[in-house]
């Protein structure tokens, strides 16, 4: 299992460093339940119960029994873990060359776009460190650094770094790392230590909490394929016509029928779906635009969509997202960024909905069903004026 | 229990990118209407050329245009060394051979080089996609 994920990852990224955990404090099991219990992540418990040993070895007469019992326990076992729990590993790891400029050598394993991948349940997980940056740097005058360098020689660079750790949530901060199964951890402690476990240095670790914030989405500044919230209708009815042609009234139904939308203006608005009842299957390329508009004609709410030929690279979007938006903070429809707003913007106050939300779908029709033909994927952008939406809190 | 991890080299891209939104937060609010680069404002009505990104079922080009679209360039207005994604103004620098660099505010930038079929843009994250000025407007 080792060995596959390390080879499978060298392809992907063309150059790798093997490093060990040795077994110490981390049980990959308890790691994974704590994230998902931490993050509220789903766990699909009844899907890993018939994936189990007992359900495999148990007869077709039994398994059902065996699998509804499997998955109680796997259930009982999620719902009893502890947030707080610390964790201990241990990585083989490298340390840098010094960097004359900074006067320092770094920790590998706390470089940005690292990650511990966890193996467990059948699947990847990926653990990053929220502040890892702070336990990056080895910082030492370059006298001292000289002797420490040939020490580091001597070990061909190779040390173990132990982290003690807790489990915070979901997703790289730094957005360098991509996936649904992204663990993120928090340092509490980190020691670098010698192959005979002689400690070579301790790390300065700075709690998430104490660290800068990171700058990425900012909703009031935010856009989606450049259309903007915030603006008159006279502007967004301009640049629709420039670019997409003729501006139509929208009729609002179910989710656009919220009483803080007075009206909306649409291009091609079903234009980019081919429904079980549309006549013409629209083609890749198709953009649709729906604006909302409150009472004083300014723009609330806008969903841009386009169609994608097969062969849509899932993972081309994401990263192009997080390089534009910053790290995602939530994946319940896609990909969406906060801050959060009450779901009575769109008529669903039972949910509260990010402000800006990404998503990818099959555009499937009537003629898909049975088939196997590959279908074109509807890519939808929508963006809510989450400040405007504050006032519907209540 | 003995387990064996690999780590990916750092996307020195991403993190490069994250610095450079915030410095461009900074840069930008000192910028604002006029279609000046980090304002909003829509399209010129008549003035420069309507550019898009080729409906091409080339898979070569998907990522390009998911890129483009992402970004808002997926069609746009060039007007000089102006470009408008949707309502948002970028600045355009002229290069040489008649390419013109377009800088996002995330540290992306996109490159239009001109070709036979009229341009290919050329995203500083490696995607490509040809583009064309629309006819008849």
């Amino acid at each position: 299992m080792t060995i596959r994920a390390a080879s499978f990852a060298l392809l992907l990224a063309g150059a790798l460093v093997t490093l060990s955990a040795q077994s110490d404090g981390f049980d990959p099991e308890v790691v994974a339940m704590t994230f998902h219990k931490v993050s509220g992540s789903p766990l699909d418990t009844q899907a890993m119960a018939a994936q189990s040993q007992a359900a495999m070895r148990a007869s077709g007469f039994d398994r059902p029994d065996v699998i509804a019992a499997e998955q109680k326990r796997l259930d009982a076992q999620l719902a009893s873990m502890n947030p707080a729990q610390e964790f201990t590993i241990t990585i083989d790891d490298s340390i840098s060359q010094y960097d004359h400029n900074t006067g320092q050598f770094s920790v590998e394993l706390f470089n940005p776009g690292t990650f511990i991948p966890v193996r467990v349940f059948n699947r990847e997980y990926r653990l990053v460190f929220a502040n890892a940056a702070s336990a990056r740097a080895i910082p030492m005058p370059k006298d001292q650094a000289r002797d420490f360098d040939a020490k580091l020689n001597a070990l061909g660079r190779q040390v173990n770094t132990e982290v003690r750790f807790k489990v915070t949530g979901k997703g790289d901060p730094v957005g360098s790392v991509l996936g649904d199964l992204v663990i993120r951890g928090e340092i509490i402690a980190a020691r670098v230590l010698d192959r005979s476990g002689q400690v070579l240095v301790t790390p300065t670790i700075v709690a998430t909490s104490a660290m800068p914030a990171f700058a990425g989405f900012d909703a009031s500044k935010a856009d989606v394929a450049g259309l903007r919230i915030g603006v008159s209708k006279k502007d967004m009815e301009a640049t629709l016509t420039r670019l997409f042609g003729k501006v139509t009234p929208g009729y609002m139904s179910g989710e656009g029928s919220f009483k803080g939308f007075a009206s909306v203006i649409e291009v091609n608005s079903m234009g980019c779906r081919s429904g079980f009842t549309a006549k013409k299957k629209p083609q890749p390329g198709a953009v649709c635009v729906t604006a909302y508009l409150d009472s004083s004609d300014v723009v609330r709410m806008v969903r841009v969509e386009r169609l994608f030929p097969p062969g849509f690279d899932g993972n081309v979007f994401e990263k192009a997202l997080v390089q534009k938006y910053g790290p995602a903070s939530g994946s319940r429809r896609g990909s969406s960024w906060g801050p959060g707003v009450p779901g009575a913007v769109l008529n669903n106050p039972s949910i509260t909905v990010d402000a800006l939300t990404a998503s990818a779908a099959a555009d499937r029709d009537i003629s898909d069903l049975g088939g196997n033909r590959l279908q074109n994927v509807i890519v939808s952008l929508q963006l809510i004026d989450a400040n405007w939406a504050k006032q519907f809190a209540k | 229990m003995a387990q064996t991890s690999v780590r990916l080299k750092p996307d020195t891209t991403s993190f490069r990118v994250s610095h450079v939104i915030a410095a461009s937060a900074v840069v930008l609010a000192g910028c604002g209407g006029g279609g000046e680069p980090g304002s909003t404002a829509p399209p010129p009505s008549r003035a420069g050329d309507v550019w898009e990104i080729q409906a091409s079922e080339d898979r070569a080009y998907v990522p390009g245009s998911i890129v483009a679209f992402v970004n808002g360039v997926h069609v746009m207005v060039v007007d000089g060394d102006r470009v408008y994604a949707g309502m948002t103004p970028l600045a355009a620098t002229n290069g040489s051979n008649g390419a013109r660099t377009i800088t996002f505010s995330s540290g992306l930038t996109a490159e239009m080089v001109p070709s036979a079929q009229g341009a290919e843009m050329r995203f500083s994250s490696g995607e490509r996609v040809p583009l064309r000025t629309r006819q008849g407007e």
